[in-house]
């Protein structure tokens, strides 16, 4: 499979009155088309930096981020990011709201439109289309802003902490559908999220970032070989436990350098 | 059984609900009542100086005549003046408000002088206003407006300051620019704000619009409580305020209605 994102010597430092504070220190990796790739780290590694630098809303201060081989330089419409929460304007019904982006990227056509229409059937949110967010769910707000990243047809979805807001409950639930929907869509996606067992479950490979400035420290490619492939069934498979030890033990020693600190 | 029970409850809660709001709504009737025949007994019986205090009969008489002459007239010219002060007040104080929010180094060059504008009574540029514009209605709408921009600029300002962060990031991974990150984010969002601004003014321009009066009129509410003082008719001047009050509460009762259609429109709860 062809590598649809690269990220080459990425590094990001702020300057702040006191001095400069480096978040990012040369990071690389690739992603495959189709492939589910998350991020964990500990809290402040610059994690959320990596993909507000890679969706272009921040600019690296040194390294290049190719999509299909072609540098790019700002906001890309290539690249869909879903946030932390589902941001729904709360004054605008459903429908308005999962084509608030080809409305802002001026691209409202049947075509778009007809796309949006088939999405919201898909995730199974087409009978609510003229509701408010109010007075829908988390789990189906999370749902509509999902539909709303995907309706510009991006190459490669952001996913940055987006299912961390919602209850456990729902989160578990949420996170196995979309999961499987995305799968069946052939979506390439790029998490980043601070809970193991969630990178583990929806992820091909798990990258660790160090602790702050985060860089690369291991890369885990996970394999579960089961037929129903769902984060359900990760969860309850053996191998899941090992992975998670071995990813946390990646991170307990960052914990541990955190408190010699 | 058991249902007919729970419908006696609900019936006793609701009727209970009914019960306290009349109880209330009486006694709110009872104590105007009461004053009124208080102040009435205490001028009748000289108790107070009704020609400095005035007394209820005195008002009542007092607002019959004035409705004769015209009373209408002096109505009709401080709510134009108020509505017309109180509508620039709002467009321009949000379009400062914008150019705050667009230009942040423009924000940090005004900041100082925003301060010290609100800071200052506004009533002081009174004699400044009239020689700047001329004596008249344009100096009363002056007034009203030196006193409600600043504070709509400041209210404005600081809703569009703390707009939600990540919905406008939300907006901006789409490509966003800042003219649609305003229209289509910032603004919405401070539909809020601005009732809450607009309840303020309104009360702000009618200040405003009475000191004008004060300094410079022919007519108007502030017009006849300053010529009531001026020539000892203190009926004159508690019958202008009692109608200024009725005004006031109007326009903020106008206000509300307006919000409560607004925001049904924008929330859809």
């Amino acid at each position: 499979m062809k590598n649809i994102l690269e990220v080459k010597n990425i590094s990001k430092i702020y300057q702040a009155p006191n001095g400069e504070v480096p978040a990012l220190n040369n990071v690389n990796f690739k992603v495959k088309q189709g492939e589910f790739v998350s991020i964990v780290g500990p809290s402040g590694c610059g994690k959320s930096t990596l993909l507000s630098i890679i969706s272009g809303l921040e600019n690296p201060t040194y390294g290049k981020i190719y999509i299909e081989n072609e540098e790019i330089n700002g906001v890309s419409s290539h690249i869909g990011y879903m946030l932390q929460n589902h941001n729904l304007l709360e004054w605008r019904d459903i429908w308005s709201n999962v084509t608030l982006g080809l409305e802002v990227q001026k691209k409202l056509t049947k075509e778009n439109l007809d796309y949006v229409e088939e999405l919201l059937k898909f995730y199974e949110i087409d009978e609510f289309k003229h509701n408010y967010p109010n007075q829908l769910s988390g789990g189906m707000c999370q749902r509509a802003a999902l539909i709303r990243t995907l309706a510009v047809k991006p190459k490669i979805l952001l996913l940055d902490e987006a299912f961390s807001a919602l209850d456990y409950q729902t989160r578990i639930s949420i996170v196995d559908y979309v999961y499987k929907k995305i799968k069946e869509q052939f979506i390439t996606c790029l998490m980043v999220t601070h809970d193991i067992p969630e990178s583990i479950s929806m992820s091909d490979r798990v990258i660790v970032l160090s602790n702050k400035p985060g860089t690369i420290k291991k890369e885990f490619d996970i394999n579960f070989e089961i037929e129903d492939d769902s984060p359900l069934a990760r969860r309850n498979h053996p191998k899941f436990s090992g992975y998670f030890n071995l990813i946390w033990k990646e991170l307990g020693i960052n914990e541990k350098n955190q408190s010699d600190d | 059984m058991k249902k007919i029970r729970a419908m006696t409850d609900r019936e006793l809660y609701l009727a209970n609900l009914k019960k306290e709001k009349r109880f209330v709504s009486i006694h709110r009737a009872i104590v105007l009542l009461v004053i009124i025949a208080v102040w009435e007994l205490l001028a009748r019986f000289n108790l107070i100086d009704s020609f400095i205090m005035s007394q209820p009969s005195r008002i009542a008489e007092t607002f019959v005549n004035m409705v004769k002459e015209n009373l209408l007239l002096h109505i009709y010219t401080t709510c134009y003046e108020t509505i017309v002060g109180f509508v620039l007040g709002i467009i321009l104080g949000i379009a400062f408000a914008i150019l705050l929010w667009w230009f942040e180094t423009f924000a940090k060059i005004c900041d100082p002088y925003i301060v010290v504008l609100n800071a200052l009574p506004k009533i002081a540029l009174g004699p400044i206003i009239i020689v700047l514009v001329g004596a008249g209605t344009k100096a009363i709408i002056f007034m009203a407006l030196a006193i409600s921009l600043i504070v709509t600029i400041l209210q404005m300002y600081n809703g569009f300051k703390n707009t939600n962060k990540e919905k406008c990031k939300m907006l901006q991974s789409f490509g966003a620019n800042k003219f649609q990150v305003l229209t289509k984010i910032v603004i919405p969002s401070n539909i809020s704000t601005l009732f809450t601004s607009m309840k303020i003014n309104i009360g702000l321009s009618l200040v405003g619009v009475i000191a004008g009066e004060f300094l410079v009129s022919k007519a108007g509410l502030g017009y006849l409580i300053v010529y009531g003082g001026q020539v000892f008719r203190m009926d004159l001047v508690m019958t202008s305020v009692f109608i200024l009050a009725v005004v006031a509460s109007f326009m903020y009762i106008a206000i509300l209605v307006l919000e409560k259609w607004v925001i049904k429109y924008f929330s859809h709860n």
